[in-house]
């Protein structure tokens, strides 16, 4: 274990976040965690990166060095980005010429050597997400906490992103992320976790889909997987044309069950 | 896990905030008010009397002339000798002519409506005849009989030293003040930048927030003392060019060392309350508000080191030592009390300590206020009221 929420309740004013909820994150895990808007998935990593104290049960915290990168883009604009990432470098107590190496090999890495002596409010969206992901990457940490990672990115660069995900769980590094790119997390993640109602539940993708969306450009109709071929002939009979078919992740599906469920505990 | 890191953050403040066009912008600003408020004067008083016309009867006019020109920021004097009082005073009384000196019986006379520059002029002649009057055995006459007796000897004239110290009392009040309107928003903004960008939250993972905020006050605080170095350089270096004397040497080494001890321990504090009231602050435009509060404190430790001066013994000298223990008075007052023979120094020592423990305290508090405000979140978690929420429900 490195990181645990235990039975951790937290809320902003009256409304509940986390409700006696408990997660833990294993060595060397890439750990999806999945939720609607507002539903508590910023809240879980502030918690673990220790920006926020749970009001109720406890954090357990066996990392060395975590690595987070917030949902909102926070950076010194005015600094250069090379001299941002030689401070955060030197906040994870690297100093001359192993910082400079450092930052030079992780900013060679994602393309940003050009922009080293760039200011950082004159970067893109994408680049200033790419710095700040630099710069959790920084001072070889064994936890990251990663908050919509691929927000701002091109296809190039998450195809990059993952590479990375992929080259730091080989050395050992716990990943906990939320993002919406359910489909790749689905192909390169360990477990997932949903947060629903103030709770943690795993969810296992379904290996094959249990539902398709037929999208006439008109309407969206879900059917099951079994239904498709009728679902289609009938559509087709009545002279619609058909714009796309595709395989439901059954997360929808998944978080309506446990929804009306957590709602029907508690109207019992 | 966590590094208190706050040199690192120090180091980054002073070398970004020293690395804007705008600091060295300000600081060259400021030297150039520097030198043209000690140039100033001086220049407009020549320019609006560039020449002074006097009469002399027997005496010397190379005299008169050498004496003018030892005051600074002076124009010339034309001295017109007459051969008899009655010929002065007729040029006198046609309006040719302000005034003349003559020497009835050995002693300097001026007949006439002395202007401002006479009038320098008539002080510029009887500092020198009292430089001239008291002999040296006198003066060791007078130190012999301070060493012999407890009883002091009040000078009725302020001496060189009691100017300096009230000069540096003043100048320690403008930097604490200076302080207050300059830097410590300087510290303020920062500090509420950090929250507004969120970038307190990356920065949280990697440096405490005692250490962030002690970072921000000792990192712009460097820079501060820089800039206000630059200045007294600059106003140094005006007054040597002028040709003016500054008697630095009547300020002894120990009261130079308490001056900057103030200083820093004035700074440290001022700056570390704008640091929790940014703490508190969501936004930049409530820092604004914060200042008006702080700078009256600091007007009122101004004024308590005013009345020092003026009030030797009584109550209010009382008042001042013990005002001079809490804190934000305690820097200028601690200070201002040399006027008043100063502070043991154990009691020194105890004030020394106490405001250091006062900045350590107000960081730490300020760090709790931050990272409970970080997020702005106004109302703090109830779970009471969930229970209450949940019970209701079912």
């Amino acid at each position: 274990m490195l990181a645990a929420l235990e039975d951790v309740s937290f809320g902003y004013g009256d409304h509940a976040v986390l409700d006696e909820a408990s997660l833990s994150l294993e060595r060397g895990q890439v750990v999806g965690l999945l939720g609607l808007n507002g539903s508590g998935k910023t809240t879980t990593m502030r918690l673990i990166a220790n920006i926020l104290q749970p009001v109720k049960g406890s954090v357990r915290r066996e990392f060395r060095k975590l690595g987070y990168l917030p949902e909102e883009r926070g950076l010194y604009r005015k600094m250069a980005v090379g001299r941002y990432l030689e401070f955060i470098a030197a906040l994870d107590g690297l100093r001359g010429r192993a910082a400079r190496l450092d930052v030079a090999e992780w900013m060679e890495r994602f393309g940003l050597d050009i922009y080293a002596t760039s200011r950082i409010d004159t970067l893109s969206k994408g680049n200033q997400q790419k710095v700040q992901l630099v710069a959790t990457l920084m001072g070889h940490p064994d936890l990251l906490l990663w908050d919509e990672p691929f927000s701002g990115l091109d296809a190039l660069n998450q195809e990059l992103l993952i590479e990375v995900l992929k080259d730091s769980r080989k050395h050992g590094v716990t990943i906990l992320l939320s993002t919406h790119r359910i489909e790749d997390l689905e192909s390169w993640a360990d477990s997932h976790f949903m947060l629903v109602e103030g709770h943690f539940y795993p969810y296992h993708p379904p290996e094959r889909p249990a539902h398709y969306a037929i999208d006439t450009g008109l309407t969206t109709t879900t059917v099951a997987a079994a239904e498709l071929p009728q679902a289609i002939t009938r559509l087709t009979a009545n002279g619609q044309v058909i714009r796309q078919v595709r395989a439901e992740s059954g997360l929808a599906h998944t978080f309506k069950t446990l929804l009306a469920e957590r709602t029907g505990h508690a109207a019992q | 896990m966590l590094r208190n890191n706050a040199r690192v953050i120090a180091l980054r403040e002073f070398n970004e905030r020293a690395s804007r066009p705008a600091f060295w912008l300000t600081t060259l600003f400021g030297v150039l008010l520097m030198i043209a408020l000690i140039l100033g004067p001086g220049l407009i008083q020549q320019l609006a009397h560039p020449t002074v016309t006097v009469g002399s009867v027997g005496v010397p006019p190379v005299q008169l002339e050498r004496l003018y020109q030892a005051i600074p920021h002076q124009g010339k004097l034309v001295v017109q000798p007459y051969s008899s009082s009655r010929l002065a005073r007729a040029q006198v009384a046609s309006g040719h002519l302000p005034g003349y000196f003559v020497r009835p019986h050995g002693r300097l006379v001026f007949v006439g409506v002395p202007s401002a520059a006479i009038d320098s002029l008539i002080a510029q002649i009887n500092h020198q005849a009292l430089l001239q009057r008291v002999s040296p055995a006198t003066l060791r006459q007078i130190a012999r009989a301070q060493r012999a007796t407890q009883v002091g000897l009040i000078p009725l004239s302020p001496t060189t030293s009691f100017i300096v110290r009230s000069a540096s009392i003043y100048v320690l009040g403008l930097v604490l003040f200076m302080v207050v309107l300059m830097y410590g928003m300087l510290i303020g903004m920062s500090v509420v930048e950090e929250k507004e960008t969120r970038h307190a939250e990356t920065l949280l993972t990697r440096v405490t927030a005692d250490g962030l905020l002690a970072g921000k006050v000792m990192g712009v605080g460097a820079l501060a003392f820089l800039q206000l170095f630059i200045w007294g350089v600059a106003a140094w270096a005006t007054f040597v060019a002028n040709g003016s004397h500054l008697p630095l040497n009547a300020l002894p080494a120990g009261d130079v060392g308490l001056f900057l001890l103030c200083a820093v321990i004035g700074y440290a504090q001022y700056g570390s309350i704008f640091a929790g009231l940014a703490a508190r602050a969501s936004r930049t435009s409530e820092m604004n508000q914060a200042t008006t509060p702080v700078a009256m404190i600091v007007m009122v430790g101004y004024i308590g080191s005013a009345l020092a001066a003026s009030h030797p013994t009584g109550v209010i000298a009382e008042v001042l030592h013990v005002m001079a223990f809490i804190p934000f008075w305690a820097p200028i007052l601690a200070f201002a009390l040399l006027q008043l023979g100063g502070l043991p120094w154990w009691q020194l020592l105890l004030d020394v300590a106490l405001q250091l423990a006062v900045v350590v305290w107000i960081i730490r508090f300020a760090a709790g206020i931050f990272r409970r405000r970080l997020l702005d979140y106004r109302a703090l978690a109830r779970p009471q009221r969930w229970g209450r929420r949940r019970k209701a429900s079912s």
